[in-house]
């Protein structure tokens, strides 16, 4: 078929092209993969470039805590203590990487809906020959793919940066887990895939974006517990709870399709929107 | 199912919680018709339009586009139909040119094909130097226009126009007037709900007056006449003679009613106008009258509107 004449396609340029003159959604998009990425790659940056840091140095960890994390990661025994820190903070801040296809997605989500609530253009695209299922698609992978490929981007370089700046035991021990890799893999699409289904799910009754913003916000919260995990050493992400994670958020994906279905007929559109 | 009509409906109707929005439509539009649909605000006009162009499902009855079933072949009728909806709703923050691109590629147009319709459009609104504008920036005619020329892109055998020239200054909704009519002349159905009953008057061949159901259907004339008896107005020079005159009048055979109204003015009421006028004006000179000037007496689309809609 005709890529240019693909009802998907042509929404996704569409919303793209809207998405880029709404300061609001392309603030979100450049803030959040700036600070997400600025944070991880400012720590390796920092803690290379001040030496006299109390992170290079070891400080701000008593020996109880480094035991028991060496415990946790034997193969990191024979390193300096300070390397083995600064491992430790900068890889306890992955986390981040997962609030990129959270956040975007969900702030693209909310105004795409929302803007075409406050231009009244619903009515104008339903009298289209596009069917509900292209409109849906189209919406969410407007919404969902940048906050995908900035996850991505964002992840890579932070590898890069790494991968310079860190020493090789440390890198590879602790920054190229399979566990991370597995969730950038798995758990960033699907949970773009939550933050659009929650975005078009939530704006479908709201008529506020900071409103929506505010109810589908709630989504981030999973991840910042992760993050104080890691920061903490209560949780490491292992293999197994990557994939259980995953197939967490698929099921939600799935069940928040069904709602999102139901809710993208073109009758619910224009009679029960508000 | 009247098969040759553009529009066809019967009895169809909608609820809404089980509410009545809708009730029992009977339709029959012909191709190249302009049909008025009048009626007040939460009458439903929008609702029974949104059930013709395939937009939400009827609770009852059946409906028809161009011989396509609403509810059947609803991508193939929305393919033949073009929408104004009551707002331009239209993507601000892109130029008019990037909107009428979107919808038409939605439509299936090529783009060579969108290229020659887009300029013959935007040239006749006048639009062709700004179409590189944002349409945020434009005024509510100028949207109004790149609203109806969406509509048209696809070139639709059926047009729903709801409330066209809501909120325009006259010069605008002049311009969608004459346009109005220039897509009649192509042999396009239109359907228009409105309020503007002169609008109506002006551009309906026939129209429905709608509070929840049909409460009439006609011709604007055939409205008129069927709610109002057909009346002529007599003016004379002299209007000392109108009493006198009256009482002539009255003894005209056929006629129904013949009053003094106003100086030097005489209504009479006649059943068939054409036949009795010469033997009204007849009578009348016999009696000395110098008569100035003698009409049908017109009353407006909206007289009768509102007499059904009180009724």
């Amino acid at each position: 078929m005709n890529l240019s004449l693909n009802p998907i396609w042509i929404l996704m340029q569409k919303e793209v092209a809207t998405s880029l003159r709404s300061r609001m959604a392309l603030a979100t998009l450049v803030i959040t993969t700036l600070v997400f990425i600025g944070i991880p790659i400012g720590l390796i940056v920092g803690t290379n470039l001040l030496p006299g840091a109390g992170l290079t140095k070891g400080r701000g960890i008593d020996d109880t805590t480094l035991q028991s994390l060496l415990l946790a990661y034997p193969s990191l025994a024979g390193l300096p203590k300070n390397q083995v820190v600064q491992g430790l903070v900068v890889s306890g801040m992955q986390p981040l990487f997962l609030l990129i296809p959270l956040l975007t997605p969900l702030t693209l989500a909310i105004y795409s809906i929302i803007g075409e609530k406050q231009t009244r253009s619903l009515e104008a695209l339903l009298a289209t020959p596009i069917t509900t299922r292209d409109l849906l698609l189209g919406k969410c992978l407007a919404a969902a793919l940048p906050g995908v490929i900035s996850a991505w981007v964002s992840y890579g370089l932070f590898l890069v940066v790494a991968v310079a700046l860190v020493p090789r035991a440390i890198f590879t021990q602790l920054l190229l887990q399979p566990a991370w890799l597995l969730a950038m893999l798995l758990i960033v699409p699907a949970a773009a895939a939550l933050a659009v289904l929650v975005g078009l799910i939530v704006s479908a009754r709201a008529s506020d974006p900071q409103a929506a913003q505010q109810v589908g916000g709630l989504i981030v919260l999973p991840v910042i517990g992760l993050l104080l995990g890691q920061v903490t050493g209560v949780v490491r992400l292992s293999v197994p709870i990557t994939l259980l994670a995953a197939a967490v958020v698929l099921a939600l994906d799935t069940g928040l399709l069904t709602v999102a279905v139901r809710l993208f007929g073109r009758e619910t559109i224009l009679t029960r929107w508000k | 199912m009247a098969t040759q009509a553009a529009i066809a409906a019967q009895g169809l109707g909608k609820l809404f919680d089980g509410r009545p929005a809708v009730e029992d439509v009977d339709l029959a539009i012909a191709p190249g018709e302009v049909f008025g649909f009048l009626g007040p605000n939460g009458a439903g006009k929008t609702t029974t339009m949104r059930m013709l162009a395939a937009l939400i499902a009827p609770s009852s009855g059946e409906a028809w586009i161009d011989g396509l079933a609403v509810g059947e072949d609803d991508d193939a009728i929305r393919r033949r139909v073009g929408l104004l909806t009551e707002s331009p709703g239209l993507y601000e923050s892109l130029s008019a040119e990037a909107n009428l691109r979107f919808f038409g590629r939605l439509y299936g147009l090529s783009d060579a094909t969108l290229s020659t319709a887009l300029e013959r459009y935007l040239r006749r609104f006048d639009l062709w130097e700004r179409r590189a504008d944002r349409v945020g920036g434009f005024s509510k005619g100028m949207k109004q226009k790149v609203a109806l020329i969406r509509a048209l892109l696809h070139r639709p055998a059926v047009v729903f126009l709801d409330e066209p020239t809501a909120g325009l200054d006259p010069e605008s909704a002049q311009v969608v007037h004459e346009f109005i009519r220039e897509i009649q002349s192509e042999g396009r159905t239109i359907f228009l709900c409105t309020h503007n009953l002169d609008e109506a008057e002006r551009l309906c061949d026939r129209v429905a007056i709608f509070r929840r159901r049909i409460i009439r259907l006609g011709s604007p004339t055939e409205l008129r006449r069927s709610l109002f008896a057909r009346q002529m107005e007599v003016i004379v020079a002299d209007p000392t003679q109108v009493a006198h005159l009256a009482t002539v009048a009255g003894a005209v055979p056929g006629c129904i009613e013949a009053r003094a109204d106003g100086p030097g003015r005489l209504i009479v009421g006649l059943p068939d106008p054409d036949a009795q006028t010469p033997a009204l004006v007849a009578a009348l000179v016999g009696a000395g009258a110098a008569i100035r000037r003698v009409a049908e007496v017109e009353h407006s689309l909206e007289s009768a509107y509102l007499e059904l809609i009180q009724q």
